[in-house]
């Protein structure tokens, strides 16, 4: 069942194609459409959370699966300074500033992200 | 294990395809954490003419260990993402090429693949790891996963079409039946 003539596409080939886009369209519109200008820093080492707000500049330790890993927030930015992980693509990631925004240091089981809402809001949807 | 496998030379070399990849796919570097290319797959999905069922289960599994060895990550908890994904990826791209051959070529199969191991992982990043907010990882994952695997679909369409040594392989199962 070709779709076109001299190719060897099919239509499910087509209707794949749809779907993933679709979903990550979809997903796309949740996550960046409707952004929050005020967003926190959400941090996750698995069992643990932290949420901190952007506005105050101060550096973190956060301690991991393999030992701690350390975040600066700074002019309402947040990123990895350091982290005890071989590869180091959490601390050359780019800095979080938007909501949506995320890294994770693997190997040590963090996770960063911003996220919006208010903090009260953010403790009860974590606290679950 | 050797009822299911019908040539063992035949599985060996696309084993040591994945080996080779899964280097390859080491050396280039990464600009986000979970962003892969999923270059390793190449040989599965190539694969998916010349083994059976059987065998296809088997090549996910010698990718897995040796994703798993060049990584490093063999004991570590990071494992269980690739072993997860890959196995989601490796059963629907078996089951579509068994069952679906009519409505799709080696292109909706890999991307299909993919969104299975990318979902399968995400999901057990949400459940298990890192919390609902992992949901974040979504599109720029889906996104490199559909884009590699769309152009590692042609590649596979075309491998199999112009190569004498896949030709050749599928003779000799033919022969077998």
């Amino acid at each position: 069942m070709k779709l076109f003539k001299g190719t060897n596409l099919k239509i499910g080939d087509l209707a794949a194609f749809l779907a993933a886009g679709a979903l990550i369209g979809v997903l796309s519109f949740q996550i960046y459409g409707n952004r929050n200008d005020d967003p926190y820093l959400y941090i996750s080492n698995g069992g643990q959370y932290w949420v901190y707000p952007l506005e105050e500049d101060r550096e973190i330790t956060v301690p991991g699966r393999i030992g701690d890993t350390s975040v600066k927030i700074e002019g309402g930015k947040a990123w990895v300074i350091d982290s005890p992980c071989p590869d180091k693509i959490c601390v050359n990631a780019w800095p979080l500033e938007r909501e949506g925004d995320w890294t994770a240091c693997l190997p040590n089981q963090i996770f960063l992200s911003l996220t919006g809402g208010g903090l009260e809001e953010l403790v009860d949807e974590f606290s679950y | 294990m050797s009822s299911v496998i019908r040539d063992r030379r035949r599985l060996t070399l696309l084993g040591a395809f994945c080996l080779f990849l899964s280097m390859v796919e080491f050396m280039i570097p990464k600009p986000l954490p979970f962003l892969r290319l999923g270059l390793a797959n190449l040989p599965i999905l190539a694969g998916l003419s010349i083994l059976n069922p059987g065998e296809v289960m088997i090549l996910v599994i010698l990718k897995i260990l040796g994703q798993g060895l060049i990584n490093g990550t063999l004991f570590s908890y990071i494992f269980l993402f690739s072993a997860l994904g890959s196995l989601a990826a490796g059963l629907v791209m078996m089951l579509l090429w068994r069952f679906g051959q009519r409505f799709f070529s080696y292109i909706g199969i890999s991307i299909l693949g993919a969104l299975a191991s990318n979902l399968t992982q995400l999901v057990f990043s949400m459940l298990t790891v890192f919390g609902k907010e992992a949901w974040l990882i979504a599109p720029p994952f889906l996104a490199v996963g559909t884009v590699t695997a769309i152009l590692l679909g042609i590649f596979a369409q075309r491998f199999s079409l112009v190569s004498q040594w896949m030709k050749e392989e599928r003779r000799k199962n033919e022969g077998h039946v």
